[in-house]
């Protein structure tokens, strides 16, 4: 045929090749690689992306440029999606339609064929589910304390990415974390942590609704999954001098993890203090001399340990304060006068669910279907005379 | 309990490593008779495997399936099932259980250096989805690791210096189908794993996908194996040039298995 040698055929050829494959497989390889370096917004804060900037100004001004601070959000990566796209759907129709000279592809029956189309039409699909997701999702994280209310704003999310043709405005919500309520078992492991939130919007109103890890609830569009959980101290600071009241607020301390010692502090940031403040939560404690150890995760006996540390992050002062109680640091008192738990959502808006979901089962089927004449043949015994029933004597 | 289990586990480890021994002597100075006894030394290994997880089962109260040390006992529990099983079905010659055995007890190592803990099953862990993509993962690996095994024999087999004991293996066509057969079997087993793994993921992070370091691993692996598919269908990349591809596609998967968490963090805990 003579339309076979024109450039715009050489092109068609050339994107559903598997040499094309290969070289895409590399770049999502390297693009890979890529977001192991380079720190991603995702994973880390913006202050230790900047940290991490400072030390390698060179690679931080490539990787700005390039977008890998969000490697698969990049305008790169994109592109190698959509290549990939591409060439498995110029691919399917090019061996489909015998247009392809392939040297050893035989359609040896009818079910293989049928799983092959199939399973290719999924890949398309779940490429194009993940495109939707991206281009029109939107995907925030939130922190609540108990009783505080959420209001659906940009700003008041902790972390929040949307995709470039996704609507800016943002859906009128509000959310209320009522209650959490957490099972631990020997004291130590929570073995269960239960959410209970309050949605409200303008057409439509749910209370009392219970969220569970593994178990997230739709309102408004957006799916609420059950992240990290935490204390929150309230802390009130005075000025006893000037009679002026300094700070009244919940502080979510931070969850470390390490193995089943869990630790929760964080550092308090303090404009009228010229050091650092660090809080440390003992949920329940036993004291022994001036050491304090933590018994319980549950909060019975709870207690605060105040640090200020200098600029060196030497200790200038501590104190202890107990539940309700207060300790002088300088000239400030500091109240410990509540303690309620923290929890984290992940607010997601993810339009392209269906058609990846549906996709991923499409593909699996089509899977099995085209390779189910070899996996039929790898159950069934083989005779004796195999030279695999061992090595030939 | 937990004396009985690390009893069995030390049993284990020793009759696998007894049986790879014993392996490589009958096999190197063709003594088949050493080789039929390590066959049974490593089922006797499997039944003592067998135990110490469910002696690890009843104590914790749940699968075994949620720390390094568990997921590690649990894969290759099954890594060594399926290696029985098809060398029975006279799928997989004896001879790759030179590669599937030293793995397994390798990683059995691996996962008793982490810690052994008897604890709760935490929140996160406790969907059905969990028993399905940690058993799809290690049919997987287990059935990467039989062709992996053939490619490699297939490659000395192939050597112009081949030693007799080599060109004593099955012919390079049978290899050649063996590895093909299970990397097969391999993707169609770490296709499930991936769709059962993005199914929790929906429900525990609110995505399907979320570009966690072990996820793009993984899927980087399966794009591998799919290029040797294609390469093996398409381009007729069969013998020595697919051979080389199933020990590549086995090297990423080590990597996506137990490697990526020594690159930073991963919100996905790997073996």
């Amino acid at each position: 045929m003579r339309v076979r040698n024109n450039i715009i055929w050489k092109i068609i050829k050339w994107a559903g090749s598997l040499k094309l494959a290969l070289v895409l497989v590399i770049a999502l390889i390297l693009l890979s690689f890529t977001a192991l370096v380079i720190p991603q917004q995702s994973e880390f804060s913006s202050v230790d992306i900047e940290l991490w900037s400072g030390q390698n100004s060179g690679l931080a001004f490539f990787s700005g440029a390039l977008g890998f601070f969000s490697v698969f959000r990049s305008i790169p990566f994109l592109i190698v999606i959509i290549l990939f796209a591409v060439n498995i759907l110029i691919c399917t129709i090019l061996h489909l339609s015998g247009l392809k000279e392939s040297s050893n592809y035989k359609r040896k029956t009818g079910i293989r064929t049928i799983g092959f189309l199939l399973l290719h039409i999924a890949l398309i699909g779940i490429l194009a589910g993940g495109f939707i997701t991206t281009a029109l999702g939107k995907d925030g994280s939130i922190i609540l304390t108990e009783g505080q209310v959420f209001a659906n704003k940009t700003e008041n999310y902790i972390k929040f990415t949307s995709g470039s043709f996704s609507s800016r405005k943002d859906k009128d919500f509000r959310v209320r974390l009522s209650k959490v309520k957490i099972k631990y078992e020997n004291k130590v492991i929570p073995v269960k942590v239960v959410t209970t939130l309050d949605f409200k919007s303008k057409t439509e109103e749910k209370n009392g609704v219970d969220i569970e890890i593994n178990k997230p609830y739709s309102f408004g569009g957006f799916d609420f999954t059950q992240n990290e959980i935490g204390f929150s101290p309230r802390i009130i600071i005075r000025d006893p001098q000037k009679k002026q009241l300094m700070l009244n607020s919940f502080v979510a301390l931070k969850t470390f993890r390490e193995g089943e010692n869990w630790q929760y502090r964080d550092f308090l940031p303090l404009p009228f203090l010229k050091n650092k403040v660090i809080l440390t939560l003992f949920p329940d404690h036993k004291k022994d001399g001036n050491v304090i150890t933590k018994t319980s995760e549950l909060a019975g006996q709870p207690v605060l340990l105040f640090e200020e540390r200098d600029e060196k992050d030497e200790l200038v002062s501590s104190g202890v304060i107990p539940f309700r109680g207060s300790f002088k640091i300088g000239d400030y008192l500091f109240e410990f006068a509540d303690l309620r738990y923290w929890a984290s959502f992940r607010v997601v808006d993810d339009p392209g669910y269906i058609v990846f979901g549906l996709s991923i089962w499409l593909a699996l089927f089509s899977l099995i279907l085209r390779y189910s004449e070899d996996l039929i043949s790898l159950f069934k015994k083989e005779t004796e005379s195999s030279s695999l029933k061992g090595v030939k004597k | 309990m937990k004396n009985a289990e690390i009893f069995l586990f030390w049993g284990t480890i020793f009759l696998y490593a007894l049986t790879f021994i014993l392996h490589m002597i009958g096999f190197n100075w063709r003594k088949i008779k050493l080789e039929s006894i390590s066959k049974w030394i490593l089922k006797f290994g499997f039944i003592l495997h067998t135990a110490t997880g469910i002696i690890h089962w009843i104590s914790s109260k749940h699968p075994p399936v949620t720390d390094t040390y568990e997921l590690n006992l649990t894969g290759v529990w099954f890594m060594i099932l399926i290696f029985i099983l098809f060398e029975y079905l006279g799928k997989a010659g004896y001879m790759i259980g030179l590669v599937v055995v030293p793995l397994s007890f390798l990683a059995l190592g691996y996962g008793y250096l982490s810690g052994v803990y008897i604890k709760p099953m935490g929140p996160a862990f406790q969907s059905p989805w969990l028993i399905v993509h940690v058993i799809f993962a290690w049919l997987a690996f287990g059935s990467y690791a039989i062709s992996t095994g053939a490619a490699i024999f297939l490659l000395l087999k192939k050597k112009k210096k081949a030693s007799e004991t080599f060109k004593k293996l099955p012919s390079a066509d049978e290899l050649d189908l063996t590895e093909y057969r299970f990397i097969v079997l391999g993707f169609i087993n770490h296709a499930i794993m991936i769709v059962s793994g993005a199914i929790w993921a929906k429900k525990l992070w609110g995505h399907y996908w979320n570009w966690d370091p072990l996820e793009t691993w993984s899927l980087i692996a399966f794009l591998f194996y799919a290029f040797y598919l294609h390469a093996r269908s398409f381009l007729n990349w069969k013998m020595k040039r697919s051979a080389w591809l199933a020990v590549a596609g086995l090297i990423i998967l080590a990597i996506s298995f137990w490697g990526v968490g020594l690159f930073g963090p991963t919100i996905h805990p790997g073996p």
